[in-house]
């Protein structure tokens, strides 16, 4: 029986000497006898001694003269003094918390969401390919592009392909929990390497295997950990039974770890809860080169840069032209870091609030700096009194050390309630497609970086009167009257303050330039009217919708059932709808056009709609006519387009009665009989592209989304939709309803939550600055008070004396402004593709923005300036 | 101050009178502790024999080291003529001030319970 390791460690580091091992000895010794009779009581014995013998035998070394009961001392009258002066006390503690606890927040999501490796194996070798978009960034690709790609590129090691795909579960294995209403789950059909690519293994059960990614064996499923507790609680059984999807029996062959970040669905379409094998071969129907909907990864090989590996695949892909030239036409290829891929979007966000929480903690500390200097400085009699009675020059800064400490302590205990309901608060407020946010805590390392810098500020600035000061005469301070700050000292707090109302000025730019962005972009004419529209997505997928007519039917009868709801004026069915999130454009193939028949045609994003979907959305007419219910399976194929896709195809000529092949250059032809107005499909920052109308009944889509325009607020007739819906296509589950008004208003949250953070931080910003103008007039004006009782004795009008402050005050308002708008100018470019319809060096907003500024820290030093030309000659002369 | 005797020294030395060559860590605080009832830390038992040595009132050596103690040696504690005198001038004051005021006591220990 040995004695208990931790409490014999401490011993033997605590204890010296001879004294050692004769305690440790007794100790051991001790043990041995009572661990004999009762070993749990012994070794508490042992804990309870140990304590005892460390506490009893604990001595300062020698040459350490501050003692513990000083150290009490001290802080009891920090406490004291700072109880004493609540005003001073409370601005502290509140600017270091708004300081220490807004970084630590910003700190931390930034973390969470860009500093943090991906959650991949070797993530630097993972890329993202495809055939550029507009941006040049990797978009989709064919299965053969993919396979041809993979296979003739050497630097890929391998490589996954990716597609969307919505999975209704619409039962689970008998006696299981699993069976219950149908639900509608994002899913992702991916290779079967997918998660061997990315370096993740399923927590239960196997992963995929070769044989199960191929055209008629693909009917396997691999779970997420949270829909396997959530449908099916959690239970092991399920692992190699079946589960019902559209009717259909998938074999589940196992369950993703809990930690499993799926960044890739999350970013492509939606974070997976169900993965299958994309199955595809090059019979696949959709398999073809032009068939442009997957989206796909790589990793490449081990010391190959992605700069070679971009080239390599540039010149596959220039082989693949030539070879095929009708699918590809010029159609590049390219590659980028899935890094940048996942999180590229997001950073230029991310970036502007990190600067925006770096200047508030600058400002932060240069107002706990400024608020120490001034309130040490008026401290001088104090200390010069207890220098005078005895106290050591170690003592006087001991004491100061530990008010400082006491002050950054508070700060820190109040900043990390801050930084915990900043985290929460920002994580509820951001966009929702942020990557990784929800995983988002308090960084511990983060919150020790900012409580490490404020208490830098306090002790830097907190001492520094100590160390001038308690070397001085005291007589000289005591001596009444006698006022000697140093001039470094008030051109520091000077600096100190300018510094300030420059970074407020640059923080409130971007916001202004926030606040015009957002005034502009909800401004812009979407094309449709947002106003009181219910939508629906809904997928006709399984064996009862096999048939294009049963769909159809299906379709009518909702349809029919909806508009027979009182409040409803129309109600259509769409394949996508604006700002919807998806995308699906057909190569318009027009008839004599240069282009038509290659694989650069021009592409058009095509709606296949219900003929009362123009008077839903409120779309004009322009030309011709809609969409009418005449145009049915078996009459002529007719399309009606937007101005815009007239412009791009026929432009100065007119398209009516024109004729076009879709989608590809084999499909049907199609005459054109309207034009109809642009709508904004991607976001309402976005020119509008150009689109296309066909009819449901001539094009059936199996996931559509089902809009009704009602007379009143919409959500009041969501419930009867749904049930319509439940009712008339049973196992059809319809995704949660949103108003197209929310979807108008998601479309542009990221350029609301920028707007709403610096607006925040520039608030914050601006009322530090302003307690920082007001503390170093005051502070001015109280040490010269005395000067002020001489000039106003001598016939200085009073007047005179305010207009002598706030010229002072004026001059470094000045300065801090001079710098601000030249450092906004500069610094509010980073704002970039945040922007919309202004400049980022937008002349009235920095001039607005300024005005602001030099009103607020006017206000500010109006107090103490009137403060100033009330003092009374005689009182002021007769004070010291 | 030089004389006088602390309650825990006085019980130091009356645990090394009554051990005699027995005397060292373990058995002066199982004396302590088995006759008192207060249980102490080797720690404090320590301090307060330096202190005693340092005054001269006790001496020490170090004795074989034991299995027990993990190899550790017993550092052995004796009381010396210095120590015996104050010890007797502690108790002989403790009498004194004692005579008479016993009943007292006892009475103050019931009332307070």
């Amino acid at each position: 029986m040995k004695p208990p390791i931790l409490p014999r460690a401490l011993l033997l580091l605590c204890l010296r000497g001879v004294a050692r091992e004769a305690i440790v000895g007794d100790l051991d010794e001790g043990f041995a006898t009572r661990a004999a009779r009762d070993p749990r009581e012994a070794r508490r014995w042992y804990w309870r001694q140990t304590v005892g013998s460390i506490g009893s035998r604990w001595r300062p070394p020698p040459h350490f003269s501050w003692r513990l009961s000083d150290l009490w001392q001290d802080v009891r009258f920090g406490g004291r003094t700072l109880r004493r002066s609540p005003g001073f006390t409370a601005v502290a503690i509140a600017t270091l918390a708004i300081g220490i606890g807004g970084t630590t927040a910003v700190f931390s999501l930034l973390h969470a969401v860009l500093l943090r490796p991906l959650p991949f194996a070797d993530p630097d070798r993972l890329v993202a390919i495809g055939h550029p978009d507009a941006t040049g960034r990797p978009s989709n690709l064919g299965y053969l592009t993919f396979r041809d790609w993979r296979d003739r590129t050497r630097a890929i090691e391998d490589a996954a392909a990716i597609r969307t795909w919505l999975a209704t579960i619409t039962d689970g294995p008998a006696g299981t929990a699993g069976s219950g209403e149908p639900e509608r789950v994002p899913a992702v059909r991916v290779s079967w390497n997918f998660f061997r690519l990315l370096g993740v293994a399923p927590a239960l059960g196997r992963d995929f295997r070769p044989e199960d990614d191929r055209p008629e064996a693909w009917r396997v499923v691999l779970l997420s950990d949270g829909l396997w507790r959530r449908r099916f609680g959690a239970d092991p059984v399920i692992v190699g039974r079946s589960i019902g999807i559209h009717g259909r029996q998938y074999l589940v062959a196992g369950v993703m770890p809990s930690t499993l970040e799926e960044l890739v669905s999350a970013h492509y379409y939606a974070p997976a809860e169900i993965w299958a094998p994309i199955g595809y071969d090059e019979t696949t129907q959709d398999a073809c080169r032009s068939c442009q909907h997957l989206n796909a990864i790589a990793r490449l090989r081990p010391g190959v840069s992605i700069e070679a590996a971009r080239a390599e695949l540039a010149t596959v892909q220039s082989a693949l032209q030539r070879q095929f030239p009708v699918d590809y036409g010029s159609t590049p290829a390219t590659m980028r870091g899935l890094r940048d891929e996942l999180l590229g979007d997001i950073r230029p966000l991310l970036l502007v609030l990190f600067g925006a929480v770096s200047a508030v903690l600058l400002i932060v500390c240069a107002n706990i700096a400024s608020l120490l200097l001034a309130r040490s400085a008026s401290r001088d009699q104090e200390l010069a009194v207890r220098c005078a009675l005895g106290a050591s020059r170690g003592r006087v800064i001991a004491q100061l050390l530990t008010e400082s400490l006491l002050l950054s302590a508070l700060g820190g205990v109040a900043g990390a309630l801050v930084a915990e309901i900043g985290v929460a608060a920002i994580v509820t407020a951001a966009p929702a497609d942020v990557p990784r946010l929800a995983a988002a805590g308090i960084d511990a390392r983060m919150f020790a970086f900012s409580l490490g810098i404020s208490l830098i500020a306090g002790l830097a600035f907190g001492l520094a009167p100590a160390l001038g000061g308690s070397s001085r005469d005291p007589q000289l301070s005591l001596r009444a009257g006698q006022r000697h700050t140093a001039d470094s000292t008030r051109w520091g707090r000077r600096a100190l303050v300018a510094g300030e109302v420059a970074m407020a000025i640059v923080l409130l730019a971007g916001a202004g330039l926030m606040i015009r962005t957002m005034r502009n972009l909800l401004h812009v004419d979407p094309g449709f009217d947002s106003r009181n529209v219910l939508t629906l997505d809904l997928a006709f997928v399984g064996p009862a919708y096999a048939e294009d007519p049963a769909v159809l039917a299906t379709q009518m009868r909702i349809l029919d059932g909806v508009r027979a709801l009182p409040g409803v004026e129309a109600a259509a069915f769409a394949s996508q709808i604006p700002l919807g999130g998806n995308m699906d454009t057909w190569g318009f193939h027009a008839e004599g056009h240069p282009l038509s028949g290659s694989a650069d045609a021009p592409s058009v994003e095509r709606y296949g709609v219900s003929p009362e979907y123009f008077n839903v959305m409120r779309i004009p007419l322009k030309r011709g006519r809609r969409l009418a219910s005449a145009d049915r399976t078996d009459s002529a194929r007719v399309v009606v387009i937007s101005e815009a896709a007239a412009e791009l195809v026929w432009p100065g000529q007119d398209p009516l009665n024109r004729r076009v092949r879709m989608p590809g250059i084999k499909g049907p032809w199609y005459t054109v009989v309207g034009v109809v107005g642009n709508v904004r499909h991607y976001e309402l920052s976005a020119a509008p592209t150009p689109q296309m109308y066909v009819t449901e009944s001539q094009v059936i889509d199996s996931f559509v989304t089902l809009t009704v325009r009602t007379t009143g607020d919409p959500r009041g007739v969501a419930s009867a939709v749904r049930s319509i819906v439940i009712r008339e296509a049973p196992g059809v589950a319809p995704a949660a309803a949103a108003t197209l008004d929310e979807l108008v208003s998601k479309s542009v949250r990221t350029q609301r939550f920028a707007m709403m953070l610096l607006g925040l931080f520039s608030g914050v910003a601006l009322t530090l600055a302003m307690v920082g103008v007001y503390g170093t007039v005051a502070y001015s004006v109280a040490r010269r008070t005395r000067e002020f009782g001489v000039r106003l004795a001598l016939g200085a009008r009073r007047a005179d004396i305010g207009r002598l402050v706030l010229a002072e005050a004026a001059r470094v308002l000045a300065i801090g402004i001079i710098v601000g708008a030249l450092a906004a100018i500069a610094l509010t470019r980073l704002l970039g593709t945040l922007l919309y319809g202004v400049s980022p060096s937008d002349p009235w907003t920095l001039a607005a923005i300024v005005l602001v500024v030099a009103a607020a820290t006017f206000v500010a030093q109006l107090t103490p300036a009137l403060r100033a030309t009330w003092v009374d000659p005689t009182t002021a002369l007769q004070a010291e | 101050m030089a004389n006088f005797l602390g309650e825990f020294e006085q019980l130091i030395l009356f645990a090394l009178l009554r051990l005699g060559d027995e005397a060292y860590g373990v058995t002066v605080r199982d004396e302590i502790e088995s006759r008192t009832g207060r249980e102490i830390s080797a720690g404090a038992v320590y301090t307060a024999l330096e202190r005693l040595e340092a005054r001269g009132f006790v001496s020490s050596w170090f004795g074989e080291p034991t299995a027990a103690r993990g190899g550790r040696r017993k550092r052995h504690y004796r009381i010396e003529p210095a120590g015996q005198r104050a010890l007797r001038r502690a108790y002989e004051g403790v009498q004194s001030m004692a005579r008479g005021v016993r009943i007292k006591i006892a009475k103050a220990e019931v009332s307070s319970r």
